[in-house]
């Protein structure tokens, strides 16, 4: 976790107090823009800055230029990039595998040979900040003139490894206004929320790793009552872990003077899976809903195409997460949960109206049942499918 | 909500902050192990609890200041001289200290998966000077003598080295800047020096000691976040070690396969001559004398005892004559190749162990452990003590 290594402390100690305390708008600027490319080298290495910086400047390139055409053949740059680092091994194992499982496992061992043992450092990110970006352009939303503005969007360090992800309309002001104008208020809330995120990630997150770690292997020889504290661990370690990650990014920005998007409202606290999604990863959930589910058709062509949608969007989100069955399992499981959720009262009919009517009248019902949900996909997310199964159906027998 | 200046701020964390680097680097001033014993499992990294060079001295020179002129016999090594499995009344560094008298003061910083220099050699170095007479008293195998960097516990030496309290030593200096271009823990090492200024670490370890534990352990599960001065040494709750042969031959499948791995037994240091005998290749015996030289910067190996751990004659007679032979063979080269490099040396094998000295393979029961107590007591008083201690970096 590189917000908690030593180097980071040292380098934070170091940019932070030139940053502030110098009293010149640019000044600060280039401060920040320096800290962003050290720290990206630094952590990322040549390997993993060269096809950054390549798709940075395709970026800039073709959105400097405006050209609907440019734009989407960097688009595609960017999702090809993505496509090859991440996924190449999993997509020529998967596709492959079907027809001829050794000539698949050929091509990995070629693919591994080719290609760094690991992607580019936050490519995920990258992307998804890129395209962003030349979309909006395409719809002649927004374009970036001044280079380093958009060198400090693209690797902008503390949301940098984990998130949010930024909107360019949104941060490029925020930065602005933060360098011209950082005051003692921003430093004092950002310190208090980069504590809080350490808190959370530190002191409370690596310590439920450690017991899941330690009883997780025997999860289902537990006694009934140790499974759930086990299972809700599981559902609270990853909360804390990714919120707690946010936070650190959020409240060093703000230490910058610079305002991130929220990304985090209490996501345990929804009482259905459309409010989940709009407290969980709220920066990962309203990119997609802008950027595939809505130019997919979203809601607007009947149910069966919504359902589809969700279907596709939600798939994608869990491939999003890593490159593995799992992820995409848990994906088509938020979509089906949606699904379901979203149309029951229509699909249904007369009981899916009284059953909807009882769950509005019902709050603790929905909420018990939309945790339950949501926490058995923490299940899949992190293991293997038969192993998932055997633990849900664990919490639910003696 | 009104804030106060930027100026007001920063001087609140530089000034938040030294205050916590004070309080690390004074927690470092005095022991604050309460009746410290030895480094049971809740006192070291088994359990995420790692004490600092700094504090380990403080243990020293609370429990035998300089004043006291007394002769300081500093114990490193292994789970078998950190006693395991014999409670802290039968631990064999206390009849050992029954033994030596009222003259000598014995420290016992061995534990668990130790390297022959680890924790105690470490403690031993930084004390040298301040106690010209001193001496330090370590186990190993033959044919193990991994530097005290490069080893399970290597963040006590690093702690120590940042911290400047080892003695300067041209070839330990010329050796870590060559092994720095190929090592990987960039950032451990940056934690060592910062902590050297900060010590960060010595105040985490203080607070986890009197008041609050942060880490959850399986060795502690409900307990971790006690206070560790709360918790008694890990043996003392630990069943009874039984010697017995039938408890022996339960252990025999696992426990004779792990011998036959263990250094001095294991065919890939050896060779067979001509004559179907068998010899330490020379490059092995090259390799052991080269971290033989790496592991105690000139003249404390004058003052250093090292002990060969015993085994238990009972799995020693399951194995084969050739494992045997190799094993005696080891032990033989071991004990030249220590003394050559000036090193005392005490070889147990085949030294009137009987199996029930023994828990295991190579770990003591309490009588056992009266006897290696007896066996190190005569050869310190016999040991040579001369001086020519390196001075402070």
């Amino acid at each position: 976790m590189i917000f908690t290594t030593y180097w980071f402390f040292v380098f934070v100690g170091i940019v932070f107090p030139i940053y502030w305390l110098l009293p010149w708008r640019q000044a600060r600027l280039a401060v920040l823009l320096v800290a962003c490319v050290v720290f990206h080298a630094h952590f990322a290495g040549a390997a993993g800055v060269v096809p950054i910086v390549v798709l940075a400047i395709a970026t800039y390139v073709a959105g400097r230029s405006g050209r609907p055409g440019w734009c989407l053949a960097a688009i595609l740059a960017c999702v090809g990039a993505l496509g090859v680092y991440k996924y190449a091994g999993f997509l020529v194992q998967s596709l492959v595998g079907l027809f001829d499982p050794h000539l698949a496992a050929q091509c990995v061992l070629w693919i591994k040979h080719v290609l760094p043992a690991a992607p580019p450092l936050a490519i995920s990110f990258f992307t998804f900040e890129f395209v962003h970006y030349l979309y909006d352009v395409r719809k002649g939303r927004m374009r970036i003139e001044n280079p380093a503005d958009f060198a400090l969007f693209a690797i902008f360090f503390p949301s940098l490894v984990a998130g949010p992800i930024k909107r360019c309309g949104d941060f490029l002001p925020s930065l602005h206004r933060g360098v011209a104008s950082v005051g003692a208020e921003d430093v004092a809330a950002g310190l208090g929320r980069v504590a809080i995120g350490f808190g959370k990630k530190v002191v409370i997150s690596d310590n439920l790793a450690q017991i899941i770690n330690y009883y997780g292997p025997h999860f289902t020889e537990q006694p009934l009552g140790t499974r759930w504290l086990l299972f809700a661990a599981i559902a609270f370690r990853i909360l804390l872990d990714f919120s707690g990650y946010s936070d650190i990014a959020i409240g060093l920005a703000r230490m910058f003077g610079i305002t991130l998007s929220e990304n985090f409202r209490w996501p345990y606290l929804a009482k259905n899976l459309p409010e989940f999604w709009q407290r969980w990863h709220i920066s990962l959930s309203t990119w997609i809903r802008d950027y595939i589910y809505i130019p997919l058709g979203g809601s607007r062509h009947g149910v069966t195409r919504k359902i589809i949608n969700g279907f596709i969007v939600f798939a994608l989100c869990g491939l999003w997460h890593g490159a593995a069955w799992n992820f995409i399992l848990w994906g088509v499981f938020h979509g089906a949960g949606l699904a379901i959720c979203g149309n029951y009262r229509q699909l249904l009919g007369r009981f899916g109206a009284n059953a909807g009517m009882f769950f509005d009248r019902c709050p603790p019902l929905s909420w018990v049942i939309t945790t339950v949900y949501v926490w058995l996909g923490w299940l899949l997310f992190f293991y293997p499918m038969p192993q998932a199964w055997k633990m849900a159906t664990s919490l639910f027998s003696r | 909500m009104k804030y106060p200046s930027p100026i007001a701020v920063c001087v609140g964390v530089v000034v938040g902050f030294a205050t916590c680097c004070v309080l690390g680097q004074l927690t470092t001033r005095k022991n604050i192990y309460q009746d410290f014993a030895r480094l049971h499992p809740f006192l070291e990294q088994e359990t995420s609890y790692y004490p600092t060079a700094s504090q380990l001295v403080a243990v020293a020179h609370g429990q035998c200041p300089p004043a006291s002129h007394k002769t300081l016999v500093v114990l490193g090594g292994n789970s078998v001289f950190n006693g395991s499995g014999q409670k802290r009344d039968e631990l064999w560094s206390r009849a050992l200290q029954e033994d030596l008298g009222d003259h000598y003061h014995v420290v016992n910083f061995s534990a668990p998966g130790a390297g022959a220099v680890d924790n105690g050699g470490v403690i031993f170095e930084c004390l040298a000077r301040e106690y010209p007479t001193a001496l330090f008293v370590t186990n190993t195998e033959p044919g193990y003598y991994p530097a005290a960097n490069r080893s399970a516990y290597s963040y006590l030496f690093w702690d120590a080295y940042c911290k400047g309290l080892l003695s300067h030593d041209a070839r330990r200096t010329a050796r870590l800047e060559r092994e720095k271009a190929t090592s990987d823990d960039a950032d451990f090492k940056l934690s060592r020096e910062l902590n050297s200024v900060c010590y960060f670490n010595d105040l985490w370890t203080y607070v986890s000691y009197r008041y609050v534990s942060t880490f959850w352990t399986s060795w502690l599960r409900g307990r971790s976040f006690q206070p560790r001065h709360r918790l008694r040494d890990w043996y003392d709750k630990r069943p009874k070690v039984v010697a017995d042969e039938s408890e022996f031959q339960k252990m025999l499948p696992d426990h004779l396969e792990a011998l036959r791995h263990r250094r001095p037994v294991a065919a890939d240091r050896f060779a067979q001559n001509s004559n179907g005998a068998w010899v330490q290749t020379a490059e092995s015996l090259q390799q052991d004398e080269e971290h033989i030289a790496d592991l105690l910067p000139d003249p404390l190996q004058r003052r250093s005892l090292i002990v060969f751990t015993p085994y238990n004659p009972w799995f020693l007679a399951h194995l084969t004559e050739a494992e045997r032979t190799r094993a005696e063979i080891s032990y033989a080269n071991g004990t030249h190749l220590l003394e050559k490099a000036g090193f005392h040396v005490l070889s147990t094998y085949d030294s009137g162990f009987s199996p029930s000295d023994f828990g295991d393979t190579v770990h003591l029961s309490p009588a056992g452990g009266r006897l290696l107590a007896k066996l190190v007591a005569d050869s310190i008083r016999s040991m040579d003590t001369a001086s020519n201690i390196p001075a402070g970096r």
